[in-house]
């Protein structure tokens, strides 16, 4: 027998980060564009104001990115029957360490920040787009344990 | 600059019209992929001689994504054995039935067979490809194939006056002929073994087994090489709703 740790306590907190998550990102994407246009827009500021805007814009394009993963996870299943597919899971986080390279080198080597912008919520839409249209790669169709059974022991 | 707020509304809209129409779509087909994810086709075991009817493989609930737990609640780790589905009769006094699935440990070796009677997977070498590949039967006792007839009837009065063979006996009362019967019917597949037996195979342990014979209502023991043991069967669960291919 192995010693599971999935007791229904835990997964109740897992389903709470999983909500928690996504609302927290969500805020923070959503305050990302407007201090975005108003760093760029207004001459008024200084300089050092406008890398911390710049940053701040990035980090929040980034947390959109994870934002969307969680957010997939919470949107469609909210009952504790669902678990991540391990492998798939893990492609994820190398897809989003690729993505954060690239964007990085784009934002140093470009300075431009629509190009960053662009490139991060496109690749999060394609993602999206290609989980949706193939379910087996989706990250949370895999029900955890669909039923019990008491199984007998033999000798 | 303003570049970047009609890239961001356009990507925006783009992104909300792909995600409702996405949502939809899953929301239809997320209880299809979990059903089919609950089951799967699993091999097959004969309990009793009606191998030829029963497919290799038959959907059933799934070893791996349903729990599978033991009385004092504690998970059956799956992955760390072969599920077969038993299909016959012929296991009832040990309490195996069909449509129950029975776990065996992978990687079985002949020195893990030390406790007796087992229920044991035993390859099927008559089988087809289209039919079920393995049976189970209640492994008695593990011996040579060249003794004298003396000698396995020694072995087999042994077995006869445990307290699981007794057990056996009360539990089949009904249809159980006599201790007699039984060594007849040994003698008689003991003959057939030797009679087909490879004279260079000689010295080779074989397995002597007990089967119920679903069709005439008897209890028989029968004989197999120990090449054909397959595993032990530790587990067994209950379960119904069984489709064939």
């Amino acid at each position: 027998m192995q010693d599971y740790n999935n007791s229904s306590e835990e997964q109740q907190n897992l389903m709470f980060h999983r909500k928690l998550i996504p609302i927290l990102n969500s805020v923070l994407w959503l305050a990302a564009l407007p201090i975005g246009c108003y760093s760029e827009w207004s001459e008024a500021i200084d300089e050092d104001y406008q890398k911390i805007c710049l940053f701040l814009t990035m980090y929040c394009t980034f947390m959109f990115e994870g934002g969307l993963i969680w957010w997939d996870i919470m949107a469609i299943n909210y009952n504790k029957s669902i678990r991540l597919k391990d492998s798939v899971f893990v492609r994820t986080i190398f897809f989003n360490m690729a993505l954060t390279l690239v964007v990085v080198v784009l934002f140093f080597v470009t300075k431009e920040l629509w190009l960053m912008y662009s490139v991060m919520v496109t690749a999060a839409w394609l993602k999206y787009i290609i989980c949706r249209i193939t379910p087996k790669l989706d990250v949370v169709e895999i029900p955890y344990f669909a039923n019990e059974y008491e199984v007998k022991e033999l000798n | 600059m303003e570049i970047i707020l009609w890239l961001g509304i356009v990507l925006l809209a783009g992104f909300l019209i792909t995600y409702i129409w996405g949502e939809n779509k899953t929301r239809k087909n997320v209880k299809i992929i979990q059903k089919r994810l609950a089951e799967e086709m699993m091999t097959t075991v004969s309990a009793g001689s009606h191998y030829k009817e029963i497919p290799p493989k038959m959907r059933t609930v799934s070893a791996k994504y349903n729990l599978f737990k033991s009385s004092s609640g504690q998970p059956l780790n799956t992955s760390a054995f072969d599920s077969y589905l038993v299909q016959g009769n012929s296991m009832q006094y040990c309490d195996i039935h069909p449509g129950d699935i029975v776990f065996a440990q992978k990687g079985f070796r002949l020195s893990d067979l030390t406790k007796f009677p087992s229920a044991v997977i035993l390859k099927n070498l008559k089988a087809n490809k289209n039919q079920c590949q393995f049976k189970i039967r209640r492994a008695w006792t593990v011996c040579p194939d060249n003794l004298e007839d003396e000698e396995y009837i020694k072995i087999l009065t042994e077995v006869m006056n445990s307290p699981e063979y007794l057990n056996l006996k009360d539990k089949a009362k009904n249809i159980y002929e006599s201790d007699d019967k039984m060594l007849e019917g040994f003698m008689k597949k003991l003959e057939e073994y030797r009679a087909n037996r490879d004279t260079e195979s000689l010295g080779q342990s074989i397995v002597i087994s007990s089967t119920y014979d679903v069709d005439n209502k008897k209890i028989r023991f029968s004989i197999h090489r120990t090449s054909s043991l397959m595993g032990i069967v530790k587990y067994v669960v209950s379960v119904s709703n069984t489709q064939a291919a």
